[in-house]
Formats: C-alpha cells, sequence, structure tokens
C-alpha cells in the first residue's frame, strides 16, 4: 500500500461506516462557526471597550476635557482634521499626564492579563498568577534592589532588567519546585506561592529598613503598585517587553492548548515541550517583569481576567491570550480610573484597588469550585 | 543519520508552524515492520523493571502486551512511545533501541514521530475543561494548515466511530469515566497515524464499549495500520489479537498467537494464580478462566 492509497483507504473506510458523517461534518463546522463568530466578538468588543474607556479616562481628572475633545485631539495628532481639538492647556494636561498614564496603564494591564493567561497554560494549572506564585515579588525585590543601591548603568532599563532577571530566576524557581511527573498540584504550588512571597517580602523590609526616606516612598510605591508616575520614556521602555512577549502568542497559543493534555501528550502530538516550556516562561517573565518594574505589583490581573474570559469563550489560548491581553489593559485602566477618581484629590495605590476587587473574586472562585468538583486537590 | 541532515530537520521543525502543512509519511507495505524494538532495559532506583526487551509489531498485526500487575506493560509502552530517559546519577538507565519505519525513534523529531504513531495513556487528565470536540480535534494538530474541511471530516469520523459524537459540546470534566476515555481514544484516532500504542484503551469500559473500541481498532489494522495494545483482559487479547506478548517480570516470557501463548501452565505460573485454558466451542478461541479458592478445592477433593 503507498501513500496516497492508504490515505483514500482510510476515508473510505471510516465513510463507509458512517453515513452519518455527511451529516456530522457541517454540524460540526456550524458550532465551529459559532464558536469563531463568539470569539470575532469578544476581541471586537474587548478592544471597542478599551479604545472607549481610554478616551473617557484621558478626559477625567481635576483638569476635566470633554471626550469629544480627546477624540479630536487624537485624530488630530494623527493627521485626520476632524472636530474641535482643546485648548492649549488642555492639550498639555492631555499629552503630557493623562495620555501617558493611561498608555502606560493598558500596556501593564495587557503584560499581566497575557502573563497570567501563559503562566496558567504552562502550569496546567487555572490558579497560577504572576502575584500569587510570588514571580511579582520576585520582580519587585530586583527592582528595590536597583533602588536601593542606586544603580542606574542602563538608565530606564536598569530596573526592567534587573526585575527581569530576578523575576526570571523566581518563576524557575516555582516551576521546578512545584511540579512533579509532569502536573503542577494547586496546593504544592499556592504552598510554593506563599514561600516565595515570604522570602521576598523579608528582602523588602530588610532593604526599607537600611533606607533614606526618599528611597522608602519609592519602594512604598513598589509594593502597593501605580502608574501616576508615567511618561512616554516609561511608555517608550516597556513597549519593547510587551511585543516581544506578546510575539509568542500566534506561535503557542495552539500548543498551550495541547500542553492541558499532559506533557507526555503534548510531546506525542509532535510539541517540542522543553523548548516551549522555556520560550513560554521566559516571555512570562519579561511581560511581569516589565509590568512590575513600571507599576509595582498590582496583584490579581493575571487571575481575575483570563477567568472571566474562559467563562465566556471557554479555554482555547488562541482566544484566550490576545483576549487576555485586551482584557487585562481594560480592567487595569479601569482600575486606574478609579484609583484616581474615588477619592479626588487624593488618590487611592493601584495596588490596592485591584486587589480590594481581585481578593472577593477570588473568594467567589473558590466557592464556585467547592461546590461544582468539591474543591482543589 | 549524519549530524548536518539532523540539524536541517531540527531547524525545518522549528519554523514549522510559518511553512506549509506537512507531507503524508509513507506507509509501511502490509506485512512490514512498523516498529521494533531490541534489548530495551529499564532500570529506576537500580531495579530493572523492563530487562532486555525484543518486540516487532508489522503493519496488519494488532499485538496485544499483557501480564500482572508491574509486569512492566506501562513502561515498555512508555519506551516505544520514546518517554523513558534515565537519570543516570539515580541509578536510573534506558538501554536499547526502538526502530520506527527502521530508522531509530531519537532520530526523529517530534512532529515527524506525530505524524507516524499516536499514543493513548492510561489516565486521561485535562487541565482545563475543553469541550469534547476541542480535544478530538487536538489529534489534528501534527497536520496543522492541512486544510480545515480534512481536519473537520477526520474528527468528525474519529468520535463516529468511537460512539462519542453526541458528546461534542460537553466539557471534559462533565464526561463519565467511559465517555472520558472513548474521546481520548477519538483524539488518538484522529491522528490518522499508522501506528498506535495504547495503554488500557478498554480499562474504564462496559462489555459493549470494549468490544466497540477493540472493533474500530482491528478494523484500522485491516487496513494496513499497526497497533500495540496493552490489556488486562485475557479474553479480549485472545479474542482480538493477531499476537500476544506476556510480560513477566519485566521479560517477555512469551510470544505469539493467541492460541499458541495462552496455556494454563504458562498463565498459571506468570500470573501466580490457577487458571484453566477452554476453547470456545463455536470460535475456538482460547477462553482463560481463572479458578477461585472454592473451585481449586472442590477440583482437588476427588484427587484425595
Amino acid at each position: 500500500m503507498t501513500a496516497p492509497s492508504g490515505a483514500a483507504d482510510d476515508r473510505g473506510g471510516s465513510g463507509a461506516e458512517a453515513g452519518g458523517r455527511g451529516v456530522r461534518v457541517p454540524a460540526t463546522g456550524r458550532r465551529g462557526a459559532l464558536r469563531r463568530l463568539r470569539a470575532a466578538l469578544l476581541l471586537t468588543g474587548l478592544a471597542c471597550g478599551l479604545v472607549m474607556v481610554s478616551v473617557v479616562a484621558a478626559g477625567v481628572g481635576a483638569y476635566p476635557i470633554p471626550a469629544g475633545q480627546v477624540a479630536a485631539s487624537i485624530l488630530h495628532a494623527l493627521g485626520l482634521e476632524v472636530g474641535t481639538p482643546p485648548d492649549q492647556i488642555a492639550h498639555t494636561v492631555l499629552w503630557d499626564v493623562r495620555l501617558p498614564r493611561v498608555v502606560l496603564a493598558v500596556m501593564v494591564g495587557a503584560a499581566l492579563g497575557s502573563a497570567g493567561a501563559m503562566m496558567q497554560g504552562v502550569f496546567g494549572n487555572p490558579l497560577a498568577e504572576p502575584g500569587v506564585i510570588g514571580v511579582s515579588s520576585g520582580a519587585a525585590v530586583g527592582a528595590i534592589v536597583v533602588i536601593f543601591t542606586g544603580l542606574t548603568v542602563l538608565g530606564h532599563w536598569t530596573i526592567i532588567a534587573s526585575s527581569f532577571v530576578f523575576g526570571l530566576a523566581t518563576t524557575l524557581f516555582v516551576y521546578v519546585f512545584a511540579r512533579s511527573r509532569g502536573r503542577t498540584e494547586v496546593v504544592t504550588l499556592l504552598l510554593t506561592g506563599i514561600a516565595v512571597n515570604a522570602v521576598a517580602g523579608a528582602a523588602i523590609g530588610l532593604m526599607t529598613n537600611f533606607s533614606q526616606d526618599a528611597e522608602i516612598q519609592t519602594i512604598t510605591f513598589w509594593q502597593l503598585g501605580s502608574v501616576s508616575t508615567a511618561t512616554w520614556s516609561k511608555v517608550a521602555a516597556i513597549t519593547p517587553c510587551l511585543l516581544l512577549g506578546l510575539a509568542v502568542i500566534p506561535f503557542y497559543a495552539r500548543r498551550l492548548d495541547l500542553l492541558a493534555l499532559g506533557e507526555g501528550p503534548a510531546r506525542h502530538l509532535g510539541v517540542d515541550v522543553e523548548r516551549m516550556r522555556l520560550v513560554i516562561i521566559g516571555a512570562m517573565a519579561l511581560l511581569t517583569s516589565a509590568a512590575v518594574a513600571f507599576a509595582g505589583i498590582v496583584a490579581f490581573i493575571g487571575l481575575v481576567v483570563p477567568h472571566i474570559i474562559r467563562m465566556v469563550s471557554g479555554p482555547g489560548h488562541r482566544v484566550l491570550l490576545p483576549a487576555g491581553a485586551l482584557g487585562g489593559g481594560l480592567l487595569l485602566l479601569a482600575a486606574d480610573l478609579l484609583a484616581r477618581t474615588v477619592a479626588a484629590p487624593v488618590e487611592i495605590p493601584l495596588g490596592v484597588v485591584t486587589a480590594a476587587l481581585g481578593g472577593p473574586f477570588f473568594f467567589y472562585l473558590l466557592h464556585r469550585t467547592r461546590v461544582r468538583q468539591g474543591g482543589w486537590s | 543519520m549524519n549530524a548536518l541532515a539532523r540539524l536541517r530537520r531540527r531547524v525545518a521543525s522549528a519554523v514549522a508552524p510559518l511553512s506549509r502543512a506537512p507531507a503524508r509519511p509513507e506507509c509501511s507495505p502490509p506485512g512490514s515492520v512498523v516498529m521494533s524494538a531490541e534489548g530495551i532495559t529499564v532500570r529506576r532506583g537500580g531495579r530493572p523493571i523492563l530487562d532486555g526487551v525484543d518486540l516487532t509489531v508489522r503493519s496488519g498485526e494488532l499485538l496485544a502486551l499483557v501480564g500482572p500487575n508491574g509486569a512492566g506493560k506501562s513502561t515498555l509502552l512508555a519506551a516505544l512511545s520514546g518517554d523513558t530517559a534515565g537519570a543516570s546519577g539515580r541509578g536510573e538507565a534506558d538501554e536499547g533501541t526502538v526502530y520506527l519505519s527502521g530508522r531509530a525513534l531519537t532520530e526523529w523529531t517530534p512532529p515527524e514521530l506525530a505524524l507516524r504513531r499516536a499514543v493513548l495513556p492510561q489516565e486521561a487528565t485535562v487541565s482545563f475543561p475543553f469541550p469534547a470536540a476541542e480535544l478530538v480535534a487536538m489529534g489534528r494538530a501534527p497536520w496543522a494548515g492541512a486544510g480545515a474541511p480534512d481536519d473537520g471530516a477526520a474528527t468528525a469520523a474519529a468520535m463516529e466511530s468511537t460512539g462519542v459524537a453526541h458528546l461534542a459540546d460537553r466539557r471534559f470534566p462533565t464526561l463519565s469515566g467511559g465517555e472520558r476515555a472513548r474521546v481520548m481514544l477519538a483524539r488518538v484516532l484522529a491522528q490518522d497515524t499508522q501506528l498506535l500504542l495504547l495503554d488500557e484503551p478498554t480499562a474504564a469500559l462496559d462489555l459493549r464499549h470494549q468490544a466497540l473500541v477493540l472493533d474500530v481498532v482491528s478494523r484500522l489494522t485491516e487496513r494496513g495500520g499497526a497497533v500495540i495494545v496493552v490489556l488486562h483482559d485475557l479474553g479480549l487479547a485472545a479474542a482480538y489479537a493477531h499476537r500476544v506478548a506476556i510480560l513477566s517480570g519485566g521479560r517477555v516470557a512469551a510470544q505469539g498467537t493467541p492460541a499458541d501463548v495462552f496455556t494454563a501452565s504458562l498463565l498459571s505460573s506468570v500470573y501466580q494464580h490457577e487458571v484453566e485454558v477452554l476453547p470456545h466451542p463455536r470460535t475456538g478461541v482460547p477462553l482463560v478462566v481463572p479458578l477461585s479458592a472454592g473451585v481449586r478445592c472442590a477440583r482437588k477433593l476427588p484427587q484425595k
């Protein structure tokens, strides 16, 4: 039997036993089309929401600017002479204060949302999240080491580089430590996270103790999380990290689906599991540490966003990863808007807002899992 | 296979998602050797789990691996899948070579292997609640880009043949044990490879579904497929397998057609439990009957 005739035999043989197959195929096709439609709707909805909330957020503040003027100003900058742009003061507020902050918030959120989804995929565990398992704390230690020692060898990049090294080391440590026989148990993962957070907390506490007042203020900023010190140069520094981290999505989304079957089955389906693991962990550490370097520890974005998206569009990573980035950006932007308006003129730290939203969501997840399957084992 | 060609293939597999669909590999002609293993030895913690196992499966053949618990069946299947890799520091060692279509397993890249053999693991676990249809469609991943209608048809046909088409939209955690096992088998069938390695595909199934699964697998061998299947049920092995390999203590105790190998004395000694083997009155297939303690006493009484 030669190759092509073998293929034909296979087709013919299974076709003969199932006259129903001809009926099934369109059914599968219709189901697939429905799923694709829902995914497309989700992604466009998130993108539109992101744009609208961005425009609104850029207008809200101590010097309010109408959304129409914000949109006009942005369109003018893009070369479209539409609507009435704002006056000179509003223009300065918009472009020097509001927009860098909005853009940074979206980027940090996108990094955290997609990193959370990747982490859950590669750990095969729905509770993995940079904050929960200690990667954010690890990266924060790297950032605080730089603040504490006053290193500036790489300019804006010093903090990113240092938090990337620490974040990557923490991710690898947790990954190696919490895995056994190709799986990560929920309990081991969470306990590892507690231990890592404790060690990182000790290091941060020690450095805070021996810091000057100015440094203490900066360090406190990292721990509570904020995007209030956004500038265009920070946006420029985080952009390549975000793009590089997100660039793995088209190559590895399908393979992350296969990894849900376990390492062995994924390998049997042709996935080079070792290489994929290295690439994803690298991307994940890059995204997390870039976010931590510019916004401090903003917890729960990477947990809340992928869970909500899985409820809407299922666990497939080809939708989950891009939607996680968009949803993370949207959620962090909304949280930041809340942080700076709810008690204006005083600002609440961003990390406090996300923790206040994410903590109860974690409770809800625990409760739901307990009801449905008797808890995590 | 020289190092340069291997490097070229590795590079080709690295850019696979960017390149066009892989070509269907040449199937081995009927009766030719698809997979052979020579001197497979696996030690864990200094103890040999497999000890110099030789095995061959030909195109068109259903080979059943049977044997008592701990005989090394699953380890052998893992070795044939290319999964075992010992850590030499801890007294763990793997020796021997597995050949697929005449080339050593280590010479193939994972994507090349995935087009030639599919593996059904014993345990079915899925980290996220995928719907059954998506899980089965994952079996088409090695053929990525080969054209959606083809993938859809192969997925649907695989689900039809294992009787899980009606479960397409159900999420995996909501399925019963038997349904999960058949969904996973459908995934392996959707991979559409010449060689199948199945670890206890019938363990969680009732009588009807055991027969259904082995019928499906038998039909594949009629069309030139080769199947190695771990079975616990000796009756099923006798009824469906062309050849049987009995493993005992990490070695192949006997290999051959069920009629030749399934003898009362051999099975009694391998399983350390007295059995009787009778030919089926109509088909002649050997029936393996374990004797209960009561029956053994009753039989011994007249002998006294």
